[in-house]
Order: structure tokens, then C-alpha cells, then sequence
């Protein structure tokens, strides 16, 4: 099917082309990052990965150990922060709905 | 007749209890706190240790600390790192060293006067002066995520920095970690 026959196919064609122009026209340092907007949850990868980086490096007994302590570490970290943003989500969206409203 | 000996209490402890042993294990050995390591670490992240002999660890360290930080700058600009406006923020990021007050000023000389981008004119309150930013000033989530970035790069480098103050100098050497026991092939 041609793009032309389906709008949405179009809409997301041009946001796909608007973010490729922006990540173009940054200035890296000076502005923030184009499309952190939409994808700021993202960066709780990076930030664990950084976090764990410099925590391991100075609590590893053994350096051989590092890598597979970070790993470990960061994939804790994520999980902890997708476990709590799940339990947040069944608290406000599901359970309290269901709470009596007097 | 002789008084009656007196019986410790209870609750009494047989030895005198100091702050040490309650807060350090018996088996721990002496530390020593060199500030040399703290200053230099705190010159440039990892530096402590590599000046000390382990450079291994302080470059694992510098680059953990500086994913943090050049990943904030590039999520949020150097606007992120701001001593005047975000004043509770950049105490936290100051302990990065150096590198923080060059992104700080850099921020000033770049953004804040205008010389990277033209400012822009701000809603301002009627009778208020006007009030102009940049237009790479940084706003939302890309803001608040540069400033969180280089925000923990700062702690976790008062950590490195300290770790570098208390750990013996070339303590990661091979023949160190023998003696010590670590590495023994089964």
C-alpha cells in the first residue's frame, strides 16, 4: 500500500523525518538532545549503567569481576525502577478506581 | 565484715563499648586517609586512584563518572549545570571537580549572553522587568534528566574520591592480590 493512502502511515512518516531533521540541525553540548521528550524513560538504561560503572569500579574485590557486577547491577536497577512504575500504575490506574468515592 | 561484691548489672557491658566497634568489625585492618588521593580525584574523576597505582580502577571509575557526566550534558546542554539558578543541584555536581564549573561557565559565556543562540523574550509579570533567555535553554524532561545525570556523577565521584583517599596505594598489582588471596585458581 502506498503511503499516500494511509494517513497515519504519513503522520508517522513525517514525525520520523522531523526528529531526523532535528537530530541534524543539534548542537550537541549547547542544546538538549532532540527527542528526549518522548523518550526520557529511556534514559534510566544509561543512567543505571553509569551508576553501576562507577559503583562497581570501587567496590569489586577483583577487577576481572567488573564487567559481570555492572551488568548484574544494571539490569537491578532497571528492574527495580519498571517493578516500581508497574506497582504505581496497578495502584492509581487500577486499584484506586475501585475505591468507593464517598 | 566485708561488703558484698558488687555484681555488674544485666545489662551492663563486660568492656567498655567505643564508637569504633560498634561502627567498624574487629577484623578490619587499620586505614589510612591520604588527602592527596581525595584532591586528585576530585581534580578529575579517577585520578586519585591511577596517582596512587591502581589504574585499573580509576579508569573504570572515570569512565562510569564521566558517562554520567557527558551524558547529562548531552541530554539536557550545558544548561543543566547552572551555580546561579540551580544552586541545591550544582552543590551536588560540584563534586565532579573542575569540569563542573568549566560546563557552569560555559553555560554563562554561551548561553546566558547569547553568543550560541538568540534569547527570547519570556512571559514576564505586568510591571516585572523583561525577562530573556536563550533559545537552547533547556526545558522538561531533557532539563531534568541533564541535571539528575550530572547531579549522581557528582556523588558517585565524592565516593570515587574517597575510596581513593582510603585505598592502599598499588593495591590492585597481581602480587598484591595473591598475597592477599584473591585469584587462587582451584
Amino acid at each position: 500500500m502506498s503511503p499516500d493512502m494511509n494517513p497515519d502511515m504519513n503522520l508517522d512518516m513525517s514525525l520520523g523525518m522531523s526528529h531526523v531533521g532535528s537530530l541534524l540541525a543539534w548542537a550537541p553540548f549547547l542544546q538538549p538532545a532532540p527527542g528526549v521528550q518522548h523518550w526520557w524513560w529511556l534514559l534510566v538504561i544509561p543512567m543505571a549503567l553509569g551508576v553501576s560503572m562507577a559503583y562497581k569500579a570501587i567496590r569489586v574485590q577483583s577487577l576481572a569481576d567488573w564487567p559481570m557486577a555492572v551488568a548484574k547491577m544494571t539490569i537491578q536497577i532497571v528492574a527495580a525502577v519498571v517493578g516500581i512504575a508497574v506497582g504505581l500504575y496497578l495502584l492509581v490506574i487500577v486499584l484506586l478506581p475501585m475505591l468507593p468515592a464517598e | 565484715m566485708d561488703p558484698p561484691e558488687a555484681r555488674p548489672l544485666p545489662f551492663e557491658r563486660p568492656s567498655p563499648v567505643t564508637l569504633r566497634s560498634l561502627t567498624v568489625p574487629a577484623a578490619t585492618p587499620e586505614i589510612t586517609f591520604r588527602p592527596l588521593g581525595a584532591i586528585l580525584g576530585w581534580v578529575f574523576p579517577g585520578l586519585g586512584h591511577i596517582a596512587s597505582g591502581n589504574m585499573k580502577r580509576g579508569l573504570y571509575a572515570m569512565a562510569g563518572v564521566l558517562v554520567l557526566f557527558v551524558g547529562g550534558l548531552l541530554v539536557g546542554g550545558v544548561d543543566c549545570v547552572d551555580r546561579k539558578e540551580d544552586r541545591l543541584w550544582f552543590y551536588g555536581q560540584a563534586g565532579c571537580g573542575p569540569i563542573a564549573f568549566v560546563a557552569s561557565y560555559a553555560n554563562d559565556a554561551l548561553l546566558k549572553s547569547g553568543e550560541a543562540a538568540p534569547m527570547i523574550e519570556m512571559p514576564s509579570y505586568p510591571g516585572q522587568p523583561e525577562v530573556f533567555v536563550s533559545s537552547y535553554k533547556g526545558l522538561a524532561h531533557a532539563n531534568e534528566f541533564g541535571t539528575l545525570f550530572v547531579f549522581l556523577a557528582g556523588l558517585l565521584n565524592l565516593c570515587v574520591l574517597l575510596d581513593a583517599a582510603v585505598r592502599p596505594p598499588a593495591s590492585d598489582a597481581p602480587s598484591v592480590r595473591r598475597r592477599a588471596g584473591e585469584g587462587a585458581s582451584a
